[in-house]
């Protein structure tokens, strides 16, 4: 029974909770491991880059951490949803369940997390002296391409990998080389051809962290045309998946 | 009431191991048809009528749980027509459903939510629930801590009260404890009488003939005979013997 608007948010819900309890099952510093990651991270690269990439960045430790934050976030979303479907394998196949609330709860476990680590880059900003100025009320737009992002890529991820299970290496790998193609540790390097700069224009996370660091870092507020430019962008993107999604969810069971 | 119009359901099955993206290419490339086509369903057309109890009964592989998933829209028909009026509350499998590493608290939460119950409702019904599924000690426990048996009788607890219009279940009567499969048949006729619709699947012939108002019979994916119990039954038995013969022939 396909459920009704009020049913599927509680479905939602109820998967996130349970996968929630899941995660943090066993565990015995818990929730604190999900927090830990990225900051053992930004130590790692600020040690490594911020005297030579980093150099003439100033507070090269958030430009990081913003990079370093933003870029989590969509791999571990996309790398967690991509398996909701495959490895809930036994309930899809005995009893009706939309396959759709399914990924948005995985997304969902990772997005408390993102959040959580947004309070500790305030935390960071105010220490370090910079503060937060008006132009922070754009960044939740910016979150919420980003979610737009994230789940239109793990929708047809998580279909096609119950088609082909190495999906999910490949993603894998994918987001490795992307860790490096995109400016999270250095800046786009100004001397570049048009066609190479395209590369990181093109890669809509780039995007998303250099709005970040501008609205949060720098204090600038970002033109309303580039904004909508990309939201355009990401939105098409975003309708794209869905009509594959659609298509591809109707046959998934059967391959399962 | 459920209602499927020339309904056929068609598999692929791939005859070499395939499931890499690598592999698909590459026999893709070759040329090679490896895929066989099974018709699970061949043109099933069936009518449910409000508050009927239906049975279908057919040999292994003939199409029973398909046909089921089609009725929860767990699969979608290749061709044909389904339509189906009011909620309905089904598990195939009824241990199946179950997060084995949340305690029976979280899980009745998560699987009444499945079922279409609000926190509130499930809330209020949480002592009924392990009540009738005589599972009270396990409440904080983990589901993989029980037996099979427990997390269908938990299953069904839940199913019950969720209260929806259908019912669909495939083999639930597998449950051997004796006296609890005396309370599910109290509960069945209970039920019937409240004007639920129910379809189910069973081995059992003695619960077919019991509860059904009506039986189907598959075979390959098609209905060959449907009527009231005996008869069909009957007909079961007739084709099980042919069968029987056709294979001591050979």
């Amino acid at each position: 029974m396909k459920p009704s608007g009020r049913k599927y948010i509680n479905l939602v819900r109820e998967f996130f909770i349970a996968e929630m309890k899941l995660e943090e099952q066993g565990t015995i510093l818990g929730f604190i491991w999900i927090l830990l990651y990225p900051f053992l991270m930004l130590l790692i690269l600020y040690m490594l880059f911020s005297k030579r990439l980093g150099k003439g960045i100033e507070h090269y430790e958030i430009y990081l951490l913003i990079g370093i934050l933003h870029w989590e976030f969509f791999s571990k979303a996309t790398s967690k949803s991509l398996k909701s479907l495959i490895s809930k394998r036994q309930i899809l196949l005995n009893t009706y369940l939309p396959k759709a609330a399914l990924i948005l709860s995985s997304i969902l476990v990772v997005f408390i997390s993102f959040l959580f680590e947004l309070i500790i880059l305030g935390g960071f900003l105010i220490v370090s002296g910079v503060g937060f100025s008006e132009k922070v009320l754009f960044f939740p737009f910016i979150v919420l391409i980003e979610l737009l992002l994230i789940i239109a890529v793990s929708l047809v991820l998580s279909c096609l990998n119950v088609y082909f299970r190495d999906i999910a290496h490949f993603w894998n790998v994918l987001l490795r080389i992307g860790f490096f193609l995109t400016p999270i540790f250095y800046p786009i390097p100004k001397l570049i051809s048009e066609g190479k700069k395209g590369i990181y224009l093109l890669n809509p996370m780039t995007q998303i962290i250099i709005f970040t660091r501008d609205i949060l870092l720098f204090k600038r507020e970002p033109s309303f045309m580039h904004m909508f430019l990309f939201f355009s962008f990401v939105l098409v993107i975003f309708t794209t998946s869905c009509l594959i999604f659609k298509k591809l969810k109707t046959n998934v069971l059967e391959k399962m | 009431m459920i209602s499927l119009i020339n309904v056929s359901k068609k598999f692929i099955i791939p005859e070499n191991k395939r499931g890499t993206l690598l592999k698909s290419i590459i026999s893709n490339i070759v040329g090679q048809s490896a895929h066989k086509t099974i018709w699970a369903l061949d043109k099933v057309t069936l009518d449910i009528k409000r508050g009927e109890t239906v049975g279908l009964i057919g040999q292994n592989g003939s199409g029973k749980s398909t046909l089921l998933r089609i009725v929860q829209k767990i699969y979608e028909p290749t061709s044909g027509s389904l339509k189906v009026q009011g909620d309905v509350a089904s598990v195939l499998h009824l241990d199946t459903v179950f997060f084995p590493d949340l305690s029976l608290r979280d899980n009745i939460f998560l699987f009444g939510t499945i079922m279409g119950m609000d926190r509130k409702g499930i809330s209020k019904n949480l002592s009924r629930i392990m009540d009738f599924a005589e599972l009270n000690e396990f409440f904080y426990a983990a589901v993989r801590t029980l037996s099979s048996g427990m997390k269908q009788r938990l299953a069904f607890s839940v199913i019950l009260h969720a209260c929806k219009d259908i019912l669909l279940f495939d083999e639930i009567f597998a449950e051997r404890d004796q006296r609890f499969k005396q309370k599910c048949f109290g509960i069945i006729e209970g039920l019937k009488k409240e004007g639920k619709t129910i379809l189910f699947t069973s081995h059992d012939l003695n619960i077919i003939k019991r509860f059904c108002d009506r039986v189907f019979l598959l075979q390959n994916g098609r209905i060959v005979a449907s009527g009231d119990a005996d008869e069909i039954i009957q007909r079961y038995a007739d084709l099980l013997l042919r069968t029987d013969s056709d294979k001591s022939e050979v």
